[in-house]
């Protein structure tokens, strides 16, 4: 059907802009609950993140001693590789800590 | 499950979109239409009795000038034009005092002479109503002595026949910005989230290796950008460990006197060396991950850019001064859509060769530029000229775009996903398809067609704003390369592969060329519809198409049943473009819209997967890739063929029987490709037991 070219049209064109109006009225006020609803579905991703981000904190500078769990190959999940990562880190720093001592000690008994 | 599920993800805040996008919707659609039935039928009522009040006028100085009322001449002649003006009008008409309609245009009731006795309107006027219709009629007087009555009869399913227009309309952009929010939630979640996280979990199972070479090239202030910062900085104070030692070796190496301590300095830095791996280049190289989704985004803007004006494009030419008067005006209506088809098909080719040589992202920027300069110029044209060079610089950019977006996304996946990867490109074009031809048609009712060319201008910058943040690749290691004229005889000497193309790929572009982007609208058009009406009976073929693939896609995979499938779905297609035969009106072209979409969706998938079992041979001497581009090339030439076919059949049958009769031409080539395939035989290795018979 098409819309005729009358005092018609002016009216249903009044009526479709008011009606734009409303439905942008009403996503912006649902996109406030949107935004809520998207911060809460993300945050069990961001909570994991802030956890790991903090474990990393001393990874480097860390006592030898304090050996981090050993990872599990087969576990494919964020946190089992992260745990991969951990352990890998803290065996090359004891292995370059250990080098590093080992080339001083040949170097001073020189 | 501690794994962190992306689609998941995707999946609830896809959730979220629709609940925050539908119930506005509704509730404001109500609302208004609420408010619109109850504001329009007095708003109706006011307008018959302006018209009535104005019509009387010149019938009473006719009247007082003492010509009797059933001597008027030329009445009919004089209400035509105002009936004809105001579609929500049914009749126009004169009574005489007796009740005697005098004279009538328009449908006037059957009933209406009863009524109106019955109701005493004969010589006061007044509202009547007539079956589900509404009457308003005036006196009109010859020196107050009442002569008779002027009656305008208007249509008490307009309101109705309004409001559902409106909803219609509110249902397709309900489902378009439905599509459009999904695919930039699939954008946002792929750029923020899940990419900076599957390279970072490319990165942990690295360093878990010992291999610390690389760190993440991951910015940004949230919670995966902080995480990321800390993860480079530990991989960055790892290797300046190690940069530490290498520097007192190599101190060692250059002043220490003793060699037999140089020799057993440098066993402890191979033994570190053996044991783990840091770049080369003093520092961890900034590793960048491309994902198939990265460009998703900007290639569904630029494709809905392009379909936007797919469902009037013939209608926008019709409306042109046409300025190349040697073409019949079908043909003139033709050559636009074919022409953008013929450059699409000529320069996919050389595209794919530059976006292999120039990358992806250049050849993407590059293509916005006919791009733009095409919707400009098809936006201000003055002539049907101008629109066609608008056409060709449009069908050069959609070339170099999306052959530069396949390059892409051939070039991030590795070989167990390419399916997947390309299902990205499919998804956006199909998905761009129901957007495009659905909002197109409403937007040229509100604002016209030079405005929608002119947003998608605008949409296709942004597109190119979005592919600016593209990692370029140049010389890609998986290159499709274009056949040469040898290989592709030798490709057609393959009968198998040639009757596929010819009557099964071909035949089903023409379809959809010659109907779905030229007959229908023309035909719907010719018959009153407008243009958002034409739009979505357009949109149903494309949004069968959209969900039928997917699934298709799957039982082809599973069955095995391929051949089948393509019968079947070209039979159909071709089959439901019969309707028109049948009778006149809109249910015909729906018909013919649904069953094409429903034949493209069963046989566009399976056609592709055929190739393997019927080019066994070549797919190992030509390669599955180049094949499949083979296909896409000669299918083109359907795609370029249909409005030109089409434009040639509409002088003598009409648009109407010219889709029945694309029909029947496709039918018959269908029929053909059913009996050839009987003897297609089965299994892989066929090409190989004929060789050897």
């Amino acid at each position: 059907m098409r819309y005729p070219t009358t005092y018609l049209e002016g009216r249903l064109g009044a009526v479709m802009g008011k009606l734009a109006l409303d439905v942008a009225l009403l996503i912006s006020a649902f996109g406030a609950v949107a935004v809520l609803g998207a911060m809460l579905l993300l945050r069990p991703i961001r909570t994991r993140l802030k956890a790991l981000e903090t474990s990393m904190v001393d990874l480097v500078g860390r006592d030898e001693a304090d050996i981090p769990p050993t990872p599990d190959p087969l576990d494919t999940s964020f946190e089992g590789c992260f745990a991969g990562f951990e352990w890998r880190t803290h065996d090359v720093v004891t292995h370059l800590n250990a080098a590093l001592a080992e080339v001083e000690k040949l170097d001073r008994l020189a | 499950m501690r794994d962190i599920r992306y689609k998941s993800l995707y999946f609830r805040l896809l959730v979220l979109a629709v609940l925050v996008l539908i119930p506005p919707v509704i509730v404001v659609s109500f609302l208004a239409v609420t408010n619109l039935e109850a504001g329009l039928e007095p708003e109706l009522q006011i307008k018959a009795r302006t018209v009535a009040e104005e019509l009387s006028i010149p019938f009473n100085k006719a009247l007082a000038g003492g010509i009797p009322i059933d001597k008027l001449v030329g009445v009919e002649d004089f209400l035509a034009p105002i009936l004809k003006g105001n579609q929500e009008f049914l009749y126009l008409c004169l009574y005489d005092v007796a009740g005697k309609r005098l004279y009538s245009v328009g449908v006037v009731p059957a009933s209406l002479d009863k009524d109106l006795v019955e109701a005493g309107k004969l010589t006061t006027g007044g509202s009547v109503t007539v079956d589900d219709d509404f009457d308003y009629s005036i006196p009109l007087h010859a020196k107050s002595v009442a002569e008779g009555t002027l009656h305008v009869g208007i249509e008490g399913d307009y309101i109705a026949g309004k409001i559902r227009a409106i909803l219609l309309d509110v249902g397709v952009l309900t489902i378009v910005f439905f599509l459009i929010a999904s695919e930039i939630l699939l954008y946002v979640v792929s750029l923020n989230v899940s990419g900076p996280l599957q390279q970072i979990v490319r990165l942990l199972k690295r360093f878990a290796k010992g291999d610390f070479t690389e760190q993440a090239g991951v910015s940004g202030l949230d919670e995966v950008g902080r995480f990321t910062k800390r993860l480079n900085r530990t991989v960055r104070m790892v290797d300046d460990l190690y940069r530490k030692l290498v520097a007192y070796v190599e101190e060692i190496r250059l002043g220490h006197f003793d060699a037999q301590v140089i020799a057993d300095v440098h066993a402890v830095e191979d033994r570190v060396k053996f044991l783990y791996r840091f770049s080369a280049k003093g520092a961890p190289n900034v590793s960048v991950h491309r994902h198939a989704l990265d460009i998703r985004l900007a290639l569904f803007l630029f494709t809905f850019a392009e379909e936007l004006s797919r469902s009037f494009l013939p209608l926008y030419v019709q409306s042109l001064p046409n300025s190349m008067t040697w073409l019949s005006t079908e043909m003139t209506m033709a050559v636009p859509i074919a022409s953008f088809m013929a450059m699409v098909a000529l320069f996919s080719p050389w595209s794919g060769a530059i976006a292999q040589r120039l990358g992806s992202r250049t050849v993407f920027l590059m293509g916005l530029a006919p791009a733009v300069f095409g919707f400009f110029l098809s936006g201000i044209a003055q002539n049907s000229v101008h629109l066609l060079i608008g056409r060709v610089s449009c069908g050069l950019g959609y070339a170099m775009v999306t052959m530069a977006c396949q390059v892409y996304i051939s070039s991030t996946a590795r070989d167990e996903s390419r399916t997947q990867s390309l299902g990205v490109f499919v998804g956006a074009v199909l998905t761009a398809s129901v957007c495009g031809a659905g909002l197109g048609g409403i937007l040229a009712e509100w604002v016209g067609f030079r405005s929608v060319f002119l947003l998608s201008a605008v949409l296709v910058l942004v597109s190119g704003l979005l592919a600016r943040r593209l990692i370029d690749q140049r010389k890609s290691a998986r290159q499709v390369r274009d056949l040469p004229l040898k290989e592709r005889l030798s490709l057609l000497r393959n009968w198998r592969f040639t009757v596929l193309v010819l009557f099964a790929a071909i035949p089903s572009k023409i379809a959809v060329t010659g109907v779905t982007f030229f007959l229908a609208p023309l035909y719907l058009w010719t018959i009153g519809y407008g243009y958002a009406d034409i739009a979505r009976v357009v949109m149903l073929y494309a949004v069968l198409v959209v969900i039928l693939s997917p699934m298709v896609s799957k039982l082809a995979d599973r069955t095995g049943w391929r051949l089948g499938l393509v019968v079947t779905g070209g039979l159909i297609g071709s089959a439901g473009l019969l309707a028109p035969a049948f009778g006149g009106g809109e249910l015909p072209v729906v018909i013919s819209m649904v069953c094409l979409g429903l034949g493209n969706g069963l046989a566009a998938s399976p056609q592709l997967a055929l190739i393997p079992d019927l080019c066994w041979i070549e797919c190992r001497t030509i390669g599955q890739s180049a094949i499949l581009g083979e296909v896409r090339r000669l299918e083109r030439i359907g795609s370029t063929l249909g409005p030109i076919l089409a434009a040639l059949l509409v002088p003598t049958l009409g648009y109407g029987l010219a889709i029945a009769g694309l029909g029947a031409g496709l039918f018959l080539m269908s029929v053909i490709f059913l009996l050839a395939s009987f003897r297609f035989g089965t299994g892989i290795h066929i090409a190989t037991e004929e060789a050897l018979e």
